[in-house]
């Protein structure tokens, strides 16, 4: 029923905002300006001014005794009021340093009203205190003192009970309009948006909210297709070469096995299981199935500990230090394929891999080791990047198409976790992996 | 290997080849019958249906790209009406292909370029295991024991609290194998078996290497070991209660 009421666009929802807020200042404020006026009595300096004039004229006819009486009997009533020669007007100034700015500030907004002033003015200070004074005869003045610096006049109270009144309703209209309307939207959005994988199921943005709002989302929605359409049909269409050399791959391979033994024979089988690596190599990465692997609660501990034995079982120096067992919400496949790649260029470049796991407060540290040449710390962020290999000929036995590591970066980014390579002490590259904890466990 | 009449040496295994390369089929053909077998091939569902009224085969090799049906979907279909063990060669690796493959009933899985030495041998630990194992259906079924889940077709262990726990190849194995045979004292001859189904690698670790790692996974404390047993002069018992979900 709100629903219906309330606009589809920011523009219309601004509107009946300010009209709302209009409707309840009226309202409001003319509430509040009676109750000030009315039932809290809350003085102001008109009306203080005006009773003191009247005592002044009762003062003015009465006799000396009388004018004692007259004098104990107001302050009685609590106005502390004091006959003074007309001489002190002299010693009458127009601020005091004691009064804040503030109360300088609403005084000169909301000028007292058209009525007679006192003497010396609205604003007049004795000694640096508020006073208002009145003639009584030519020699006299009747001075009130002791009220507040900052009395508030008459206007003040009427119109300032407006001010305040829009003010408050302005404000928190808007904020809960641009907290409603704009901010939760738009946060949604780029929530949305991190944690959009190109490859994962249609509409990611949630289409709700103003038309603005909408026609945002369905942008993104219609630009993400676009994109997942683009990347899968260069995808189908790299996995289809890669399947069609597949073929006749294996009528190679099979001639060449069914050749007689020798180093010819021997030099045709490296060179089809190189092609064969690089085609795996390709189409793994292509796949991406890591990006559609629900995350699991698994025990990261014997993942890294299978990867580092199937290494190990095949005679290279891989080992695992930490504990036996460690619970993690996580993608295990994906967790295994990034270590095994990582371990595999170890033990490419150095002869020994330590694959090291810690568990800390906020997640998974698991440093990859090796003792290699290392990687220059130039090129340390450019071998993330798919097809990049460093220029070197030491690789030349191990081509591959330089996907490994950003597969492997990938992976830890599906994770929401962090990557970075460092100099192994004394030689080597270090890769330090982390995977938060509270992001693991907030996907499940 | 044309024609229907195929004269079938008595005793030789008897494959059926469904691909539809006919140079890979051929020499695939000739491999295997070079090694003691006796195959025949057949290029699609079709001639595949024709040659399996004429003979009874002891396993088929089935491409997964064919012409025409598919062959998931001929290996779904074989799956209904017969037993006979099934190898799955495709043009795809991936964990997802695997499972689908071995999930609608294909019992092995070769990846092409496939290295012949490890096909063959796979054909053989196939053929082991059809005559030693009942029924297919029972050795894809899931496993119980001590709380931890076993899924022979995905090659997954679970926890007693349901976490995944990873294996190596030969730990998976020989958890199988013990699974299958509670109570029972199994040798480390016959663990081998198990665990060398496909070609050893450069190292050979030792049976009781591949046990160790399997307790620290398993166990409690790997060092006072409940559910493997050492059995003196033997080899090694699973004591847990297996029971088939």
């Amino acid at each position: 029923m709100l629903r219906r009421v309330i606009p589809t666009t920011i523009r219309g929802q601004i509107t009946v905002i300010i009209i709302a807020a209009l409707l309840i200042v009226i309202v409001a404020g003319r509430a509040l300006e009676r109750w000030s006026k009315s039932d809290l009595r809350a003085p102001d300096i008109e009306s203080i001014s005006e009773s003191l004039a009247m005592i002044a004229g009762q003062l003015r006819y009465a006799s000396p005794a009388e004018r004692e009486l007259i004098l104990a009997y107001s302050r009685r009533a609590g106005w502390n009021v004091a006959l003074e020669p007309i001489a002190i007007s002299q010693r009458f100034t127009g601020s005091s340093n004691l009064e804040n700015p503030l109360g300088r500030l609403v005084d000169w907004l909301f000028p007292p009203d058209d009525v007679r002033p006192p003497v010396g003015g609205w604003r007049t200070f004795l000694n640096g205190e508020r006073v208002v004074a009145w003639e009584v005869d030519d020699h006299t003045l009747v001075v009130l003192s002791g009220f507040p610096n900052a009395i508030l006049t008459s206007s003040s109270l009427s119109q300032g009970s407006y001010y305040i009144v829009a003010v408050i309703v302005l404000i928190a209209f808007f904020f809960v309009f641009a907290i409603r309307a704009i901010t939760e939207p738009i946060q949604r959005i780029a929530e949305a948006a991190n944690d959009s994988d190109i490859a994962n199921s249609s509409h990611i943005f949630e289409e709700r909210g103003s038309i603005e709002i909408i026609a945002l989302s369905r942008a993104l929605n219609g630009m993400r297709s676009r994109i997942r359409v683009m990347v899968e049909s260069r995808t189908r269409m790299l996995r289809g070469i890669g399947h069609d050399l597949r073929t006749p791959l294996t009528r190679l391979r099979l001639r060449a096995e069914r050749m007689e033994e020798g180093a010819e024979r021997d030099g045709l089988l490296s060179d089809i299981v190189r092609i064969d690596t690089l085609l795996a190599e390709s189409l793994h990465y292509l796949r991406d199935e890591y990006a559609v692997e629900p995350f699991e609660r698994t025990d990261l501990a014997s993942i890294l500990q299978t990867v580092c034995d199937e290494f190990s079982d095949v005679g290279f120096d891989v080992r695992y230090s930490g504990p036996d067992r460690i619970i993690a919400t996580c993608k295990p496949l994906a967790i295994m394929r990034a270590i095994t790649n990582l371990c595999d260029n170890g033990v490419k470049f150095g002869t020994s891999v330590e694959v090291r796991l810690t568990r800390s407060e906020a997640g998974y540290d698991i440093i990859v080791s090796d003792d290699g040449p290392g990687i220059d710390p130039l090129l340390q962020t450019r071998v993330f990047e798919p097809f990049f290999k460093i220029d070197d000929a030491r690789q030349k036995e191990n081509v591959g198409f330089g996907l490994g590591l950003s597969i492997v970066a990938d992976i830890v980014h599906s994770h929401r976790g962090t990557i970075e390579l460092s100099q192994n002490r004394p030689k080597g590259l270090k890769i330090a992996i982390f995977l938060p904890v509270s992001r693991l466990s907030a996907e499940r | 290997m044309d024609g229907d009449k195929i004269q079938f040496v008595p005793g030789a295994s008897r494959i059926l080849i469904v691909e539809d390369d006919p140079q890979i089929a051929e020499m695939l053909c000739d491999s295997l019958n070079e090694s003691g077998m006796q195959a025949v091939v057949a290029r699609d569902g079709v001639t595949m249906d024709a040659r399996m009224r004429a003979t009874t085969f002891d396993l088929v090799i089935l491409d997964v790209m064919l012409p025409g049906e598919s062959g998931l979907s001929i290996c779904r279909r074989l799956r209904v009406t017969t037993h006979v063990p099934i190898l799955m060669l495709t043009a795809a690796d991936g964990e997802i292909d695997r499972i689908v493959g071995l999930e609608i009933g294909a019992d092995d899985y070769v990846t092409k370029p496939f290295n012949l030495r490890e096909l063959i041998a796979r054909i053989r630990g196939l053929l082991r295991r059809s005559s030693m194992t009942p029924s297919k259906d029972q050795r894809q079924r899931q496993l119980r024991f001590d709380g931890w889940r076993v899924d022979p077709i995905r090659r997954q262990l679970h926890d007693p609290s349901n976490a995944r726990v990873a294996t190596t190849t030969h730990e998976f194995e020989l958890l199988l194998a013990f699974c299958r045979n509670p109570g029972r004292v199994l040798t480390r001859e016959e663990l081998l078996g198990v665990t060398h189904a496909g070609l050893a690698g450069p190292i050979e670790r030792s049976i009781d290497v591949h046990i160790s790692r399997l307790r620290q996974k398993i166990e409690v404390d790997a060092r006072d070991p409940v559910l493997v047993k050492t059995v003196r002069m033997g080899g090694y018992m699973f004591t847990a209660v297996v029971e088939e979900v």
